[in-house]
């Protein structure tokens, strides 16, 4: 749920990358880093093995301009995609606001990327949450490369919330800013309707 | 906070008093509350210090969930507290409420019972200074989001229209 910090004037978001491990989800949030205009992007901290992958998570903030007074900032994590670090993403999901759900599109990759979107549901079960009370995007990623699942099939078999989906190459950032503003646009929207619910905007009676 | 998750003025001002008073018996180099997301909701540091806070947040409260699942898996369901001994900082993490940690970053110089102590105190007067929201106040205050959603739109579309980038079937 996101944080609303009125006194500081911030509306404070997660959004977290999931999927299966070597999928391109540290890839996606590296771009994010690389290509962002600079006054918006924090430091990117990782902790990772010696190999590099991921062991934690890896953390980006990004810091919008104020608009009606409030300054909206998105906190980007990933979470170790190996089957044996499901304590530590469950520990990342915490608060979760969006999730953008990198998945490998290679034909032989395709048992763990239902086993990654299961454990997301699991997880976030686990937690009292569900994908479908979240800001959702698939991702489908490394399209470069041949010997790839069509996006269509893909989706039909793992989009099970009927949520967004991009096409991707995070390698080069095809598609991954693409998938950030679709997610965060789902959260600011879900924000909305959650404060339009509690109370009509009197300007708009 | 609770589960809205909204934080008033009225209560950080009561939190950032009793933090400034804690800061002004313990002088230490960072000194914040955050949330168990990894959100900063205040913080001070010491000048010099390098004030890495968004870093710092989302660092520390992966670090204390981390440790407070090993004490589960060790039967041990009353965890509270986390203590890092450096070489010339210490940090200090206390939790304020369900979801609200503090996080105290101090020269070795300072003594660690004084900050166990001082800090343990001052938990009660913070969770009672972060209690629920008023809900009238909070709606009254949100009934501008629909304009805030579009005003942020613009703002993520602007943000993330990178050129060149292909959106297309490969």
């Amino acid at each position: 749920m996101a944080l609303i910090n009125l006194a500081a004037g911030e509306i404070n978001y997660k959004i977290v990358y999931y999927g299966c491990a070597l999928g391109g989800k540290t890839t996606s949030i590296q771009y994010v880093y690389k290509k962002i205009t600079p006054q918006v992007k924090g430091k990117l901290v990782s902790i990772a093995t010696e190999e590099e992958r991921t062991l934690y998570f890896d953390f980006l903030p990004l810091t919008l301009d104020k608009v009606r007074g409030l300054k909206t900032r998105f906190h980007l994590y990933t979470v170790p995609g190996q089957p044996q670090y499901n304590a530590s993403r469950k520990l990342v999901i915490q608060g979760v606001d969006g999730i953008v759900f990198v998945a490998d599109s290679q034909i032989d990759r395709l048992d763990d990327n239902v086993e990654a979107y299961l454990n997301m549901w699991d997880n976030l079960a686990d937690q009292g949450d569900s994908p479908l009370d979240l800001g959702l995007v698939m991702q489908y990623n490394k399209r470069d490369l041949t010997g790839v699942f069509p996006s269509e099939d893909l989706n039909d078999l793992l989009n099970q919330t009927d949520s967004a989906w991009v096409e991707s190459c995070a390698l080069t950032g095809e598609g991954v800013f693409e998938a950030l503003r679709n997610v965060t646009k789902q959260v600011i929207a879900r924000t909305n309707a959650a404060a339009e619910g509690m109370v009509p905007d009197p300007s708009r009676a | 906070m609770g589960k809205n998750q909204t934080l008033l003025k009225s209560q950080l001002e009561a939190a950032v008093l009793l933090l400034k008073k804690l800061s002004e018996e313990l002088s230490p180099q960072y000194i914040g509350l955050i949330t168990t997301s990894g959100h900063t909701l205040t913080s001070m540091a010491a000048t010099g210090f390098n004030d890495n806070s968004d870093s710092l947040a989302s660092l520390a409260s992966g670090s204390f969930a981390a440790t407070r699942e090993m004490a589960r898996l060790m039967d041990d369901f009353d965890f509270t507290v986390m203590l890092h001994e450096g070489n010339n900082v210490n940090i200090y993490i206390v939790q304020v409420t369900d979801d609200v940690l503090l996080v105290i970053c101090f020269a070795k110089k300072t003594h660690i019972g004084k900050v166990r102590l001082l800090a343990g105190r001052m938990t009660g007067a913070l969770a009672e200074a972060l209690g629920s929201a008023p809900p009238e106040l909070t709606r009254q205050r949100l009934a501008q989001a629909d304009v805030y959603a579009e005003g942020v739109g613009r703002v993520i579309d602007e943000l993330f229209d990178v050129e060149g980038e292909q959106h297309g079937p490969y």
